[in-house]
């Protein structure tokens, strides 16, 4: 038995079995689907940008009310936070990959595209979580100085600093751990398919 | 563009449908069969037409399939909806001894391999195979030669 005599018997089991179901209700709900999945991507890139954004004003406020000199370089880092977070966010959806590309291409620009958000969430902590913690302990420290402009730390503060410094230590490790979980069997697989691609 | 687009998933339903099988895990297939669909009607009003329509839905089956994640967040809607059309036959159907050969030939190749055995056995030509997959046609050629042996040594005298 060679390959080619199956040929005929796979195109009538396999490729052409041809279907009487009416298609009608299974594509109105993906047009429904496909509306409701680009107006969610919509909605979560809006809601990501404008939160930094929407923040800046009240952060140039601060700077112009700053107690001190610790207190504005709280309010500069905040400022420049919220700059900088929208742009790696923006930076990071650039990376697009088209399914109607030759599987090599798709998987090629999927590996770049997986990596990129994987090391996103691996390094949250220092764009996103370290900036604005800093900020916010510089903003709330500079407005303990006296007038000299020596900080006065109390209990609350130091509790509160430290609460604040397990959660970055917590958030660290989950979004680790999500990153790890969520996107390394995916990117082993890419790689995996890639070399398979890469074989004679 | 509804009907054109009914007419694609009518004819290649097939194809579809074993590429679900092919690479879902199991209980997976509904969920990759539907994932499969929905990349196909978001990217079929950019179909160009440059390419024939089935190796346009390889493409887009093989590039979903292939990096397919199951989701958090379910599409019940449509996964009701696609599992009523789906309740006759949830995988292709191997009603005789060499489709069943053939099936358990392909289950032992590589996913790569596999895809360009689909193709190969589906009637496209060694270039559609190459722009599907991403690799020179000469390359194809010498992949499918290679599965052709292998096949051979296998099934020989069956």
């Amino acid at each position: 038995m060679k390959l080619d005599d199956l040929k005929q018997d796979w195109q009538e089991t396999i490729v052409k079995p041809a279907t009487t179901d009416d298609l009608t209700e299974v594509i109105t709900m993906l047009e429904k689907q496909t509306t409701k999945i680009d107006k969610e991507i919509k909605r979560r890139d809006i809601l990501e940008i404008s939160i930094a954004i929407l923040l800046i004003p009240v952060w140039i406020y601060g700077l112009f009310t700053s107690a001190g000199t610790i207190q504005t370089a709280g309010f500069i880092l905040a400022i420049l936070s919220c700059l900088y977070i929208p742009y790696k966010l923006i930076g990071a959806k650039k990376v697009t990959s088209s399914k109607e590309a030759s599987i090599k291409t798709f998987l090629e620009s999927e590996k770049q595209k997986v990596s990129q958000q994987k090391q996103l969430l691996e390094t949250i902590v220092t764009w996103y979580i370290a900036p604005l913690t800093v900020s916010i302990i510089l903003i709330t420290l500079g407005a303990t100085v006296d007038a000299s402009g020596v900080p006065h730390l109390n209990d609350y503060l130091a509790k509160y600093y430290g609460f604040l410094m397990l959660l970055v230590v917590g958030i660290y490790f989950l979004n680790k751990r999500a990153a790890k979980k969520k996107f390394g069997p995916l990117l082993e697989n890419i790689e995996q398919k890639l070399t398979e691609l890469k074989q004679h | 563009m509804h009907k054109e687009f009914e007419q694609v998933i009518k004819n290649n339903q097939g194809r579809i449908r074993y590429i679900a099988s092919r690479y879902c895990h199991d209980g997976e297939f509904d969920d990759m069969y539907q994932e499969i669909l929905l990349q196909l009607w978001r990217s079929f009003e950019s179909f160009q037409g440059d390419a024939s329509r089935e190796t346009w839905v390889y493409k887009v089956a093989l590039n979903t399939a292939c990096t397919f994640v199951k989701k958090a967040i379910k599409h019940k809607e449509l996964k009701q909806s696609v599992s009523n059309k789906a309740a006759n036959s949830t995988e292709p159907a191997q009603d005789n001894c060499q489709a069943e050969i053939l099936n358990s030939f392909m289950n032992q190749l590589n996913d790569t391999d596999a895809s360009i055995l689909m193709m190969y056995l589906d009637g496209l030509s060694s270039d559609d195979c190459a722009d599907v997959v991403g690799i020179s046609a000469s390359a194809v050629r010498s992949r499918i030669k290679r599965i052709k042996i292998e096949f051979e040594n296998k099934y020989v005298g069956e």
